[in-house]
Order: C-alpha cells, then structure tokens, then sequence
C-alpha cells in the first residue's frame, strides 16, 4: 500500500509546488516591502481576481506543506529505504525549506500577526547564542522590515526548495493528471476552507497567532522558556530523520519521530 | 607546489567571504532617532503612537514617561488595555503595569523608557533601537 501511495503523494507533492510557485509570480508584480500591508490589501481588494490569486497561493503552499509532511511520514512506515543516503538528506532539506517557505509567506502578509512574527523569528535567532549573528540575514530597518524576508521568500528558499527537490529526485516531474488534481483540491479549498483574516495593524488586537505548524513553539516561548531549549527542541525531527537512514534499529528511531510529533501537536493545541 | 598552486582560486575566493559577509550584515537604518510629537495628540492619559511605536504616559496634558511599544520577551508590539490599566502583548500574554513594570506573563524586563523633552508646542523623544 505505501510504496504504491508513496510516488502518488510525491507528484502531488511536486504538483503543489508548482501551483505555489506558479500562484506566487503574479503577486510578486504588485507586492511592495515598503508598503507591504497596502500592497497586500490592494491585491487582495482592488486588482481583479487578486483575491483568488492570493488564496490560490495560500492553499496551495498549505497543501504542499501536508503532502510533504505526509510524504516523510510515509518514508518512515517503509520497511527499507529506497534512495541514497545524500538523496534522503536532500528531501530533509526540502522539507526545511518548505516549513520556512510558508513562515517567510505568513510574516510577508505584513498584517499583525505577520509583523509579529517576524519580530519573533528575528528575536528568536538573536538569543541563539554563538548563532545570533544570524538575525541579520532577517533583520533590517523598520522601514525595510519585509525586504529580507521578502528575498527568502521569493528567491533563496525557492531556489533551495528546487535544488533539493531535484537532486532528491533526480527530476522535477508533474504528470498532468497530478497537476490537475492539485489545482483541483487548492480551487475546492478556496471556496470551502476559511481564509484567515488580515489583523489591520492599527487594531487593538488582544491574541494573535503565528502559522499553525509554529503552535507548539508559540506555546513554549508563552511559557517562558529560554529560546535556546526550544530551537534545540525543534531540531530534534530533523536530527532523527537524518540518523534514520544510517540507523540499524529504524522503527525506534520512527517511534521518537513520532512521539516527538504527538508531543508538539499536544503542546501546540494548549 | 603545483598541488598548493592548485588551491590559489580557492584561497581566492575564500578571502572574498568575509568582507562579503560584513556587507550582507551590515545593519543599514538601525539606529536611534529622534521623534517630534504635537501635545495636541496627548488627549488621554495614555496616547499610543504608531510609527515608530511608543505610548506617551500623560498627566493633565503634560507627559511624564515615553515607554517604547516593543514588548521586552519577544519584541511584539503590546497594546493598552484601558480598563485593565495594563499593557499587554498580543503575542504571549506579557502584561506590564502603566509604568511599564512587568506583572505577568513571561517577560522578565519592564517596558524601556524613552528619555523626552518637552519644546513649547511638542515633546521630542529620543527613540531607541533595541536588539530585540
């Protein structure tokens, strides 16, 4: 069952991809980081069909996110890996590509949460000890606030993103039929799922909320932990996906991976 | 010495990294600044400014404290609470008192006060940046 499921969740996985790149060319034409909360209003409003666009990203980067995780998960439940260990490295990075594709796209809607959060990530790495020079890949002037998580966004992680899709796979490979179902689920999604709504950040707004994959951290940084001990938490799946592929004993390195999962849904749904 | 001559492009290269990376870095636009207000806006005890944010703390029209917006745990901006008489963070549930004492949540640090003068018709605030 899972090695026949595990290439269809792969070309849907590259499908959405696709879609997302595909979806997010157009916004690119009228997003300004000097004005970035404008410019996303005006898409979203006044251009035609800037609304379906924009959810059409939103959805589709969602669903990339899902079928990557879900794609991994899958690896995990095979009674042997298949592909080389560099090949595995590769989709790990993928995956961390993916996660911080949709952060840099969640702190780019420039609304309050989205400003928050980037002030967070950029806090965050600041009190990473030895690794807090970092903060300057992110940080910049309140007047260019979006300019480096913008260049993330739709340059550096993009071009990451395909590098280790191509050299975990070898290629880049949507069949149509895939495509058309991807763009099938994200145009179902558009009219069934909510959109979250844009916090204007002149709002005297008692709770906001980072992206629902940053929940557990949300909760652990509310708690007061030191940020040192959550990054090295957060570290830790991809620690264990890395030792997968040497492992002699994989199922107990899944079982970690899993209860280290069942342990951050429970934490993020405090 | 071929071999180490082979190396060279390299070495090259490798001195390029560093001043590379100081200019990548180099923190553009961070820096203090000084922000003129008009008293006409300090119409209630505590006024909330935007840009650059801060609240202006007044006492029958005359300011008293400058505190600057960004919560002390993890930078977000903070709101008033006006019943509750309190700042709190949207992001975590820090809540600091009007002076800008910490009472709850997980910050460990009050709000950082800004120094101010007051110049006839407006009040002039020497903004800070933070290392958030």
């Amino acid at each position: 069952m899972i090695e026949k499921t595990i290439f269809i969740t792969s070309w849907l996985t590259q499908a959405f991809f696709v879609l997302a790149m595909l979806s997010g060319i157009p916004l690119l034409f009228f997003y300004h980081t000097q004005k970035a909360y404008d410019s996303v209003q005006i898409i979203t409003y006044l251009i035609p069909n800037g609304n379906f666009i924009r959810k059409f990203h939103y959805f589709s980067s969602e669903a990339l996110l899902i079928f990557a995780l879900i794609h991994t998960a899958q690896q995990l439940f095979r009674k042997q890996i298949r592909i080389s260990q560099s090949s595995w490295n590769y989709a790990i990075a993928a995956v961390i590509s993916i996660i911080l594709l949709l952060f840099g796209g969640f702190v780019l809607k420039a609304d309050q949460s989205g400003h928050s959060a980037g002030i967070i990530a950029i806090g965050m790495i600041h009190d990473f000890g030895p690794f807090s020079f970092l903060s300057h890949f992110l940080e910049s002037s309140r007047h260019y606030f979006y300019w480096k998580f913008f260049l993330w966004h739709a340059i550096f992680l993009p071009a990451l993103l395909i590098a280790s899709l191509y050299f975990h796979i070898k290629r880049i490979n949507v069949p149509t039929e895939f495509a058309a179902i991807a763009a099938g689920i994200t145009i179902i999604s558009i009219f069934l799922l909510p959109f979250p709504a844009d916090i204007a950040p002149y709002l005297n707004y008692t709770h906001i909320k980072g992206p629902w994959f940053f929940n557990g951290i949300e909760t652990l940084l509310s708690k007061g932990y030191p940020v040192f001990i959550i990054l090295i938490e957060m570290t830790i799946p991809f620690l264990l996906l890395i030792l997968y592929w040497r492992a002699k004993h994989k199922t107990v390195i899944s079982a970690l991976f899993f209860l280290w999962v069942i342990y951050y849904a429970a934490i993020g749904s405090i | 010495m071929e071999k180490v001559l082979s190396y060279l492009p390299l070495a090259a290269l490798g001195t390029l990294f560093i001043p590379t990376l100081r200019f990548v870095i180099f923190p553009f636009g961070k820096r203090d600044k000084k922000v003129a207000i008009q008293r006409n806006r300090l119409i209630s005890k505590v006024t909330k400014i935007d840009n650059p944010p801060m609240f202006v703390i007044a006492e029958n029209e005359t300011p008293v404290k400058v505190l600057n917006s960004h919560c002390t745990h993890m930078g977000c901006v903070v709101n008033f609470d006006a019943n509750a008489k309190r700042f709190v963070c949207p992001c975590h549930g820090s809540q600091y008192n009007i002076d800008g004492i910490n009472i709850r949540g997980p910050t460990k640090k009050p709000l950082h006060s800004e120094s101010f003068k007051i110049e006839k018709d407006k009040i002039v605030v020497d903004y800070r940046f933070y290392d958030l």
